[in-house]
């Protein structure tokens, strides 16, 4: 029996086993996954094959990547059949072709974090948006509390940010996403809001009322609804996640999606860190379910098999 | 040299040692603080003396509650001479005489309600008081409410649930009241201070802040706040600066006017480990109490606690 999960506009029927991957393959788990203009898949893991492609079936289509990715974090992608890739284990950021991973563009040194909190790119970045003139944004991340605006062709232009709670300051730039608008929302995930702001980085408003967002998706539109992958601190608190809520463009709540409590059913999350949606509305959503796990479930061996990327099909 | 801290009408002399204790005797670490309506104060802590009072000159004058508070929480004072103490390891709040005396009591000591079951107590938190006297407590570690009683202690309602939305709470750590009967709460680990009218209708809420633990505001119309902060423990941003532990005062509407606190945790003076509890006196002076004790571990896993670390200090307001 179909699983429908989500409120008003925003219900979904949950696709479960929807990847095929090929037989011994694993995710591991999906730290983002992205769409592109056919409806293909592309799941940015922390297993052995970092890139895996899917057609909206669930088909496995090819993969790419192995051992270029220590650790995959962020995906976006560009207007023009490209991908942009954050690593933020290997302190990169690389734009490539989507059929076979052909690097196009490469921003920070791989293997070479600039100094903590020195402001430097990059120190353990974590996404990339692009700006309607196709200027790149990255944000950064774990040990810097900056966004960097970059030049299409690579060149560094401008940083905002610093350390703290105040309006324009970070506490873990952990998500960047753009609209056709320009404006620029960036998930503050231990302050708990989504700040937005324009193009040079003047802080505009915030979204409260939420837990933890971490991951972030927003068609590329004017005045996008917003998709937050939301994740929890233990598994004892009820309904502070990990969900995933959907916001208007002023933040607020439209839907959400999630058990009262961390879990491995079909209707519950772990770690909701990447999410995406496709032409027809239908939302992806990857999971940092093995990092996540022994926080959550303590003493508990990881299981077999835990699930690291749903399909929910949009109920019209 | 005085050290000053703090910014634009609230700055402040930091009055080091200001409390001279009785001879070994140590507060370990200090759950909240109140002043009476003579500038006493009242240091309601976790060592073997759970209540202990000093002029404001920080001489010693007495001590009470020894055995009977397991785990010393929140510090509201009444206005006919009383002062309400939450116990969060006991599971309850006992209105007290200044000297001690329990004239109210409200929880089954030892006896927790089931956990986020709804009813009172489950690690109750703090204290205050409506215009008509009717008694809140927050509630706490272990449930998501406020619970508002009748001033003899009936229940009469209670609100709230755990979450994120304008009304839950994530850990309801202190409640203040002031004049015109607003009730704010410091819900802590949502990172906000929620504003309701004195039934529970939710009206707004504070942002901008780091885990807000401590809540003092004077009992007047549109009061400013005290608010100690929590500082980051998680090991993703223990390192990070300028998150806490600080205490933040802002106005009525929650605009940050004057900050202090190193960047980092810390024992120098300008530094703060956990801002817990605080209280203002008739002057305008600002005692701040920490939990250092517990904080301790949390920013540093590594290094063993010393053994004295400052858990009261006195902050003199420079006019």
């Amino acid at each position: 029996m179909a699983i429908i999960v989500g409120q008003g506009d925003y219900k979904y029927e949950i696709k479960e086993n929807w990847a095929k991957l090929p037989d011994g393959w694993s995710f591991k788990e999906v730290a983002a996954v992205g769409v592109d203009k056919n409806d293909n898949v592309y799941a940015f893991g922390r297993g052995e094959h970092p890139m895996m492609v899917f057609d909206r079936e669930g088909n496995f289509l090819r993969s790419w990547g192995e051992g270029q990715y220590p650790r995959a974090h962020g995906v976006h992608m560009g207007p023009d059949d490209s991908i942009y890739l954050t690593d933020d284990g290997g302190h990169f950021v690389r734009k490539c072709r989507l059929e076979d991973g052909r690097v196009l563009l490469e921003l920070g040194v791989p293997g070479t974090p600039a100094p903590y909190l020195s402001g430097e790119p990059f120190n353990r970045c974590t996404h990339t948006a692009l700006s309607p003139n196709g200027e790149i944004y990255v944000s950064d991340g774990y040990g810097n509390a900056k966004v960097h605006k970059y030049s299409p062709d690579g060149k560094l232009l401008m940083s905002w940010g610093e350390p703290g709670s105040d309006p324009g300051q970070f506490n873990l730039v952990h998500n960047i996403c753009t609209d056709a608008d320009g404006w620029v929302y960036v998930a503050d995930r231990e302050n708990h809001r989504v700040q937005v702001f324009d193009g040079n980085g003047k802080y505009e408003t915030q979204w409260n009322n939420l837990h933890r967002p971490c991951g972030l998706f927003m068609p590329y539109t004017h005045s996008p609804v917003c998709y937050i992958g939301e994740l929890s601190v233990n598994r004892l608190n009820a309904n502070l996640g990990p969900r995933v809520s959907i916001v208007d463009n002023q933040g607020k709540l439209l839907s959400r999606i999630g058990d009262p409590f961390a879990g491995t059913a079909p209707t519950s999350f772990i770690g909701p860190h990447g999410l995406t949606v496709d032409s027809r509305g239908d939302l992806y959503v990857g999971e940092v379910c093995w990092t996540l796990w022994p926080g959550l479930f303590p003493g508990q061996p990881h299981p077999p098999g835990l699930r690291a990327l749903q399909k929910y099909e949009r109920v019209h | 040299m005085a050290i000053t801290v703090g910014d634009g009408d609230y700055k402040y002399r930091i009055i080091e040692d200001w409390a001279k204790l009785p001879d070994k005797w140590s507060f370990k670490e200090v759950g909240a603080v109140g002043v009476d309506a003579k500038d006493n104060v009242y240091v309601f802590n976790r060592g073997d003396h759970p209540v202990m009072v000093f002029d404001r000159e920080g001489n010693f004058l007495r001590s009470w509650g020894e055995g009977q508070f397991p785990r010393a929480h929140g510090v509201h004072m009444g206005p006919d001479d009383s002062i309400y103490l939450t116990d969060d390891g006991g599971h309850f709040m006992r209105k007290c005489s200044l000297e001690g005396k329990v004239l109210l009591e409200l929880g089954v000591p030892g006896k927790p309600a089931p956990y986020m079951s709804g009813e009172p107590f489950h690690r109750c938190t703090h204290t205050a008081l409506s215009p008509k006297g009717e008694i809140y407590v927050s509630d706490g570690y272990g449930n998501a409410k406020v619970h508002k009683y009748s001033p003899d202690g009936k229940l009469l309602m209670s609100w709230g649930e755990p979450g994120t939305n304008p009304g839950e709470f994530n850990i309801v750590h202190n409640i203040c009241t002031d004049a015109d009967g607003w009730v704010y709460v410091a819900d802590r680990e949502n990172h906000r201070i929620q504003v309701f009218d004195g039934n529970g209708k939710y009206e707004t809420q504070w942002n901008n802040l780091h885990r807000p633990c401590g809540l003092y505001m004077d009992y007047t119309r549109h009061p400013v706040a005290y608010i100690g902060e929590l500082g980051p423990v998680q090991p993703v941003n223990r390192n990070s600066p300028n998150l806490g532990p600080r205490v933040s005062i802002v106005d009525n509407q929650g605009k940050l006017l004057s900050r202090f606190g190193d960047m980092h945790a810390g024992t120098a003076p300008t530094s703060f480990l956990g801002p817990h509890g605080l209280t203002v006196d008739s002057r305008g002076d600002l005692y701040v109490g920490e939990v250092s004790w517990t904080q301790w571990p949390q920013f540093f896993p590594d290094t063993p606690r010393p053994a004295y670390i400052r858990s009261l200090q006195k902050y003199e307001r420079v006019h």
